[in-house]
């Protein structure tokens, strides 16, 4: 009579087999709760930090059971002694392979499980009047608590997903090896190969062509492609990144790669032959990706320490010979393994030199013509703002004129670096004669480097900018480019165009209350309100930028004091003005006088304008401009004995101003502000005051 | 029935078996012979599943046996190591069986325990290799499968409990037609339970029969001539070994035992007679007829 395991108890009985091993899983629990639970237990409880290193301890090595736990299910595949005792059983090699991924995956992740809701509970538990009554402070649930809880459920989830990510890379590493040597050494290595090679194709190579950024194509890819990757977007956005958008699309993607990795282990599974058991590397194509990643990270590496040529692959050599010899217990037919260092670091050599020689691919010039493009997004805030990398948020330009103005400033970067790559001449430099620099004053400028008698070379500051084309036809791509400010400019009338202003301002909408500070000590008061108001403000704001001109734009005529959100607000905002004064909000503060006290005293000084000799145009701009190098600065005694005159040029001064016309700046705090060409004279007597 | 129909198997570049194709009927006892490395472990191998033909099929009941759970629950497979247990007990070992195979006896195991005493609560690392292999045994046979496969299992086993265990063996061949399939390279247990054997020599099958006609084919002669004979003389024998001491001279030889001594009446023998032959002789003159340095078999 034939007999068969019923083909639905196999995975309970390989995880019954698998509890079996009661003290390692004891040793799990315990592990556990001395991660989360205990963290918890003393910072939230006793407010102390003194159980830390054994919550980082046993955190380690929880992430080294997503090794040992797969290296323990399936020793059978390097393990001799053990293959004919599993593959005898009355299991498909489908049903083996599931039931000790599964049995495994679960057992592991339970205790994380369990830690993570005791955490919770924990935390919960710590808000409620009867923990409050014993401990020594109160906590309560309100909006910095719900976030904190928000984030520790987050951090779980990336932790248990990155965790999934090791444990199933570490059965991918088992499904190709064949012997205890490599199933531990390639474990280890392919978590560092991944995000290795990932970056030094990304940032050691194409990160060195013009306009092609790591961040936009390489970074997003270091994030979930390795388990490393995840803890590295984990460590690096412990804050509302974490569960936005990008975080959960960053753990959606990993959680596919996860899947991936389990579809190709669950192949190589299935296909590996029983007598590959005792063997190095069962897959040889892992063992070459391994080998050429290794190769390619190291050649990377050293062409970008520009190490020469020779010791580069003498180093290589060594490195992969060494590797060859391990693998294969030995120098026999070691004419191969160097045939294949032959082949492999020639494939190396010859894709570094094609992609710098031919700027990958000539991927750098790519531009598209304005038919075939939907959309644009830009990671822009305005052309007075230049730090546009610090908004998480693009804009997206779908306005054929906006679109038009975007393609402009393309080419003209890209014409740009045609021209410099051609000239010996940095694009970004001006050339000030020395007679011209009276007062020794140079602005924006980095560095400058004295040309022997007659002239200075001023470097002026780039500002990055990051621009994504969606095109119809074709793979939609991202540049982002250092550019200098009178690039930027080109970018200037999309600033007051509808589509640009409605989302800037609903970018900076903050619900529940509104934010005004300060354009000079940057200090902020919130205003709570209710919705609707709120939304009421906005469309006054949006009503008053898109009346704007161009003109009053850059060269407002009455200065701005305060800020919305990151919005300056002019004295033609008249709608903003109304609704602010309506609404009780309190603008007094932001006065002349209030300033002088309150930011003057800690630093102020004046730059004088410049003439420049190579016909460049030069912009005098506040905002985010940065201190030039060598400014007057005035001292506590100035101050005070100016006072009158400092005044005077602080009614004047200009947050939001940018003219090609020379003219003074004031620095207030650690930011300057345009003293407007019909105000040079003031400014130029109290400069010549204080020389 | 088990049928192998051409089987291939290579493991790289080595050719461990060479298109096989032998039947092994329900309810025999097939003993696996042939040198190191002849193929015998591989063969077993493919008939429980664990290697994969490269060509040709293996065959239980007229279905494939690769990754077919309902075949391999009626084999169970017993290869010479017994590392694998040291962290069990005889019991835990029962219990991991029992979840896969779903005939599992009790009854059988509880007897086999008490005939051979086996501690049933002590690890099996504490165990000498001769007990391991009783306790594999008693799994081996409690689990009920129709087909019982031993890759040289008695290894290890002292000679009482040889005895035991062929007792069993044969007890429960008798009872539910297990069938044995095992390779030893020890002729005389061979000898003792199999009733049919097949020669395997660098992955070729030389034969497969039943005992019988083994030792019927094949006779041992011993003749002294009066003249100076050698075996190459006679050539209308089929002489697969020859051995001459003085004037004797003793030839393995195939064919009938009446049509070899009338060949060998005419060149008027002074002594012709048949010694009996064991099947390690057998086995040693086929192995040399076919290029196999006997002095290099273990015995």
């Amino acid at each position: 009579m034939t007999q068969t395991a019923s083909s639905t108890s196999f995975f309970g009985i390989s995880l019954k087999e698998k509890l079996k091993n009661k003290r390692f899983w004891t040793i799990l629990i315990i592990t556990n709760l001395l991660t989360g639970p205990l963290y918890i237990l003393n910072h939230y409880y006793f407010d102390s930090q003194s159980s830390i290193w054994i919550t980082i301890l046993a955190s380690l090595v929880i992430g080294a059971s997503a090794f040992v736990i797969p290296l323990s299910f399936f020793d059978y595949l390097y393990q001799k002694t053990k293959i004919d005792d599993v593959l005898k059983l009355p299991l498909t090699r489908k049903q083996l392979f599931m039931s000790d991924y599964l049995s495994g995956l679960i057992l592991y992740l339970v205790p994380i499980i369990g830690q993570f809701l005791l955490s919770m509970l924990l935390l919960l538990l710590r808000t409620t009047r009867f923990i409050n009554s014993i401990l020594e402070y109160d906590v309560t649930m309100d909006d910095s608590f719900l976030r904190m809880l928000r984030l520790v459920f987050f951090t779980y989830l990336f932790i248990i997903v990155g965790l999934m990510f090791l444990y199933t890379l570490t059965v991918f590493v088992l499904s190709c090896v064949g012997n205890t040597f490599e199933a531990i050494t390639a474990s280890l290595y392919i978590n560092l190969l991944i995000p290795g090679v990932i970056y030094s194709v990304g940032y050691l190579l194409l990160n060195r062509l013009f306009g092609i950024s790591f961040r936009t194509l390489f970074q997003q890819l270091l994030y979930f492609t390795s388990p490393g990757g995840i803890l590295l977007y984990w460590f690096n956005n412990l804050n509302r990144f974490l569960y936005s958008g990008t975080g959960l699309w960053t753990l959606f993607l990993a959680l596919l790669m996860t899947l991936g990795i389990l579809f190709i282990s669950y192949r190589n599974f299935i296909r590996r032959k029983a007598e590959s058991v005792g063997t190095g590397f069962v897959n040889r194509i892992f063992y070459y990706f391994i080998m050429a990643s290794l190769t390619f990270l190291l050649a990377a590496f050293f062409y970008q320490l520009d190490i020469n040529f020779i010791t580069s692959v003498s180093l290589l050599a060594f490195i992969f010979l060494t590797f060859e010899v391990i693998t294969n217990r030995g120098f026999q037919k070691f004419y191969r393994s160097i045939l294949r260092f032959a082949i492999i670091s020639a494939i190396t050599g010859c894709s570094i030199f094609l992609i710098d020689t031919t700027e990958g691919f000539g991927v750098v010039y790519r531009t598209t013509d304005i038919s075939n493009i939907k959309s644009v997004s830009i990671r822009y805030n305005g052309v007075l703002d230049p730090d546009t990398t610090a908004y998480d948020n693009s804009i997206i330009l779908k306005d054929p004129e906006n679109i038009r103005a975007v393609l402009a400033f393309h080419q003209r970067v890209i014409d740009d670096y045609i021209v410099s790559k051609i000239s010996s001449e940095n694009p970004n430099m001006v050339r000030v004669p020395v007679e011209a620099t009276k007062y020794s004053n140079y602005p924006d400028s980095q560095t400058t480097e004295a040309i022997p008698e007659e002239y200075y070379y001023v470097y002026l500051p780039t500002y990055d900018i990051e621009i994504s084309f969606d095109v119809k036809n074709g793979i939609d791509y991202t540049r982002f480019y250092s550019v200098s400010f009178d690039q930027r400019m080109l970018l200037a009338s999309i600033d007051l165009s509808d589509e640009y202003i409605d989302q800037i301002v609903k970018q900076n909408s903050n619900p529940g209350s509104i934010i005004v500070s300060d354009v000079y000590d940057y200090s902020s008061i919130s205003y709570p309100m209710r919705k609707e108001k709120i939304q009421e403000l906005y469309h006054c704001l949006a009503r008053d930028m898109k009346k704007l001109t161009m003109e009053e734009y850059l060269t407002p005529s009455k200065p701005t004091r305060f800020k919305i959100g990151e919005i300056p607000i002019l004295e033609s905002y008249t709608e903003t003005l109304a609704f602010l004064a309506d609404n009780y909000v309190n603008l007094d503060t932001f006065s002349t006088k209030t300033i002088y006290n309150n930011s003057v005293a800690n630093n102020f000084g004046i730059l004088a304008p410049i003439e420049n000799t190579n016909s460049k145009p030069l912009y005098y701009y506040g905002y985010y401009s940065y201190a030039a190098t060598s400014p007057m600065y005035v001292n506590s005694e100035q101050i005070e004995q100016f006072r009158e005159e400092i005044i005077t040029l602080l009614d004047h001064a200009q947050y939001q101003y940018i003219t090609t016309t020379p003219c003074y700046r004031i620095i207030v705090g650690k930011w300057s502000y345009v003293i407007p060409p019909e105000y040079t004279d003031l400014a130029e007597q109290l400069y010549d005051k204080l020389r | 029935m088990i049928e192998f129909k051409n089987v291939t198997k290579r493991f790289g570049k080595d050719l461990s078996l060479d298109q096989i194709s032998l039947t092994i009927e329900e309810g025999t006892a097939f003993g696996l012979l042939g040198s190191n490395g002849a193929g015998k472990s591989t063969l077993l191998r493919l008939l429980c599943g664990i290697y994969k033909a490269d060509d040709g099929e293996v065959l239980i009941d007229e279905a494939s046996v690769y990754d077919n759970i309902q075949v391999k629950s009626d084999m169970f497979f017993i290869n010479d190591e017994t590392v694998q247990y040291q962290n069990m007990t005889v019991i835990e070992l029962k219990d991991h069986y029992k979840n896969y195979y779903r005939n599992f006896k009790e009854e059988v195991f509880e007897r086999l325990m008490e005939v051979t005493k086996l501690p049933s609560d002590k690890k099996m690392s504490t165990f000498s290799k001769g007990m391991k292999r009783q306790a594999v045994f008693i799994i081996g046979l409690s689990c009920g499968t129709k087909y019982l496969l031993l890759d040289e299992a008695f290894d290890g086993l002292d000679p009482a409990m040889r005895i035991i265990v062929k007792r069993i063996l044969v007890d429960e061949m008798l009872d539910r037609k297990l069938t044995l399939i095992l390779s030893s390279h020890n002729l005389k247990e061979v000898n003792d339970i199999c009733d049919h054997v097949a020669l395997l020599h660098e992955g070729r099958l030389l034969f497969c029969k039943d005992l019988q006609s083994v030792y019927e084919g094949f006779h041992k002669i011993q003749a002294a001539f009066s003249r100076d004979y050698s075996a190459e003389d006679f050539d209308g024998l089929s002489i697969v070994q020859s051995e001459k001491l003085g004037s004797v001279i003793t030839m393995g030889v195939r064919g009938d035992i009446e049509e070899i001594k009338t060949y060998l009446s005419h060149f008027h023998p002074i002594l012709l007679e048949e010694i009996p032959l064991t099947l390690e002789e057998i086995f040693i003159y086929e192995m040399e007829a076919n290029g196999y340095d006997a002095n290099g078999i273990e015995h």
